[in-house]
């Protein structure tokens, strides 16, 4: 890794976070790019793919659920890794910190609400 | 509601100093104005030119982001780009009288980074790097401030708050922000203004760049900051060689600091095993900035508030992620709630009053560790027990190591590290080190 990139570096399929693990980070990517990926009887499913700047594993942090997709790097990736406890004490003083992550929540929502009518348009769901 | 003291399309605000906390606050204010869809216009008076290598392009400091700092930065998305980063970072080694330690980020990532704060030393001959004030400016200039390069000489309090230049009135304000910092004289304007404000107390400290070549820096440093925890000399607090590219920064905190307390420093055991012979003995240039040792009193008024340095700071550590939080809370406070003393008073002063009351743990925490940098047999059992929690066969949560990182590296508030030290497991090791380090010593 280059003396004057900060986070961790991932090689090419190397597992960033698992789907059903428990979250103590979320992330950002500093270069590269991440696969988001869910496990269903029908085997692999790509989500998305994210690019620089890109924020994810942030839903475990505020519906302390498990992990609900497994991210993995694309090519050489280096992510810096944002812990729970810090990033909460820091919202608890001052919550407009969470704003660019809402941001990002909500373009993803927008996003998947237009998937969603597409697919059910397509699957003869909605007329 | 409206009022006079509220932001209103087209407001126009002055920020007088483009180093962090000015920079800081003028992209947050931003950000928050197209939240609310307000028209705000800011300028940012910074006459310093940090593509400018030496002291007139610097805002001289260490040059260490904090870890807690990059991390709130990216979750905003200002992502600190590597042509800004000199080395990152994710261990300290402790070199005190009684041997060394060295103290792995408990994240085992690197996220702590050095920069110079402008085009770099005096002299140097390749400029690879950016300056990261210069990042932060521009980052200010593209969500929308103007960067005007005049020096403000002067203020008028009058119905709104006019700005001076050179005998030229520049600018009439709704809100005026002093972001100054504790270097230059521009607090003597805020005090002449008769709303209280006196500046902090300061001290100085010394800082010098010592040239190694980019290969003998990583070979010898690593991605480790080396801290001096030494009785010797007397009137040095603390000093830390900082690994950039090509230098190494040296950085002392402690009472008038000269010629023979650098040198004195520079020829400790562990100073000679870091650095060349011809470093040692060569010349070295010299600066002595100021950091702020209280926070100001009386830190705002109806259309002027002041952050940063100049304001309420960090006590010896992580200066700049102490301007992001007062830079955010005087953004939030201006464009959520107004511009008047009392808004401020309400929104601003609890975060100046948190950094403020924090600082007096921190007067504690740097006590202890001035004993424990002091008194030999309580330095030798430090040393032994964080060389045993650093130890991985050993799956104890490592409490020492873990404060002293986070005292070194300003991770954490200083009241969470005092609370972190009233462990009584921790204390009953230290005392057995101790012991054990009094009976080696009679034997
Ligand atoms: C020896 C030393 C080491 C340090 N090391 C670290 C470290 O490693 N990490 C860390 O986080 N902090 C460190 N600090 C603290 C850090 O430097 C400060 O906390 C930080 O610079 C404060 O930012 P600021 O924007 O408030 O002030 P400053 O950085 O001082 O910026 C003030 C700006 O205002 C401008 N200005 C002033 N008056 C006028 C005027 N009238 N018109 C126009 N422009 C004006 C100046 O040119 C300057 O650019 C260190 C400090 C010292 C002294």
């Amino acid at each position: 890794m280059n003396e004057s990139e900060i986070g961790r570096n991932y090689k090419d399929g190397e597992i960033i976070c698992r789907e059903g693990d428990e979250a103590r980070s979320m992330y950002v990517i500093r270069s590269g790019k991440v696969d988001i990926i869910k496990n269903s009887s029908a085997g692999e499913l790509k989500l998305t793919t994210l690019g620089k700047g890109d924020i994810f594993g942030e839903m475990s942090f505020f519906d302390h659920m498990p992990r609900s997709a497994t991210a993995r790097a694309v090519g050489e990736t280096v992510i810096l890794s944002i812990d729970k406890k810090g990033f909460f004490a820091k919202a608890a003083n001052d919550p407009s910190i969470a704003f660019n992550i809402l941001e990002g929540m909500s373009r993803r929502i927008r996003s998947l609400n237009d998937e969603l009518a597409r697919y059910k348009k397509d699957s003869g769901l909605i007329y | 509601m409206k009022s006079e003291y509220t932001l209103n399309d087209n407001a126009r605000i002055a920020v007088i100093g483009g180093g962090p906390s000015g920079s800081l606050f003028s992209i947050f204010a931003l950000k928050m104005a197209k939240m609310i869809d307000r028209k705000i216009n800011i300028t940012v008076f910074e006459s310093k030119d940090f593509t400018r290598d030496g002291p007139v392009g610097c805002n001289r400091c260490g040059g260490v982001i904090s870890e807690h700092l990059i991390q709130a930065l990216s979750i905003e998305g200002i992502n600190i780009p590597t042509e800004v980063i000199q080395r990152s970072i994710n261990s300290y080694v402790l070199h005190t009288q009684r041997g060394d330690v060295f103290i792995e980020s408990p994240a085992a990532e690197k996220r702590i980074a050095t920069v110079y704060r402008g085009g770099g030393p005096k002299g140097i001959r390749i400029k690879e790097k950016q300056s990261f004030d210069g990042f932060l400016l521009n980052c200010a200039v593209e969500e929308g401030a103007s960067h005007s390069p005049l020096r403000i000489d002067g203020i008028r309090n009058g119905d709104k708050p006019v700005l001076t230049s050179g005998g030229n009135d520049v600018m009439e304000a709704d809100l005026v922000v002093g972001a100054f910092g504790v270097n230059s004289s521009t607090w003597k304007m805020f005090e002449g203004l008769g709303i209280g404000y006196k500046l902090p107390e300061t001290t100085s400290a010394f800082i010098t760049e010592l040239e190694m070549g980019f290969e003998s820096v990583s070979s010898t440093f690593g991605s480790s900051i080396h801290f001096f925890l030494v009785p010797e000399p007397g009137n040095v607090k603390f000093a830390a060689l900082i690994p950039k590219g090509n230098y190494v920064t040296l950085c002392i905190l402690g009472k008038d600091i000269d010629e023979k307390t650098v040198r004195g420093l520079l020829h400790t055991p562990a100073a000679r095993m870091l650095l060349p012979q011809d470093v040692l003995d060569g010349k070295f240039c010299k600066c002595f900035p100021k950091l702020p040792l209280t926070t100001a009193q009386v830190g705002f008024a109806d259309r002027i508030v002041i952050i940063g340095d100049a304001g309420s700071s960090r006590l010896f550590k992580d200066g700049i992620g102490a301007s992001y939080m007062m830079s955010k809370a005087a953004a939030t406070a201006a464009l959520f709630y107004g511009i008047s003393k009392q808004n401020f008073a309400e929104h601003y002063l609890p975060a100046y009053n948190r950094t403020r009351n924090d600082n007096r743990y921190g007067r504690f925490v740097y006590a202890v560790t001035n004993a424990y940098k002091n008194i030999g047999i309580l330095t030798e059992a430090m040393v032994n027990v964080v060389n045993k929690e650093q130890d991985r066969r050993n799956k104890e949560f490592p409490r020492l190591s873990s404060m002293l990182w986070d005292t070194f590296t300003g991770n954490e508030t200083y009241r969470n590290i005092f609370l972190r030290g009233t462990n009584i497991g921790m204390h009953k090791n230290l005392l057995l080190e101790s012991a054990k380090a009094l009976f080696r010593r009679s034997s």
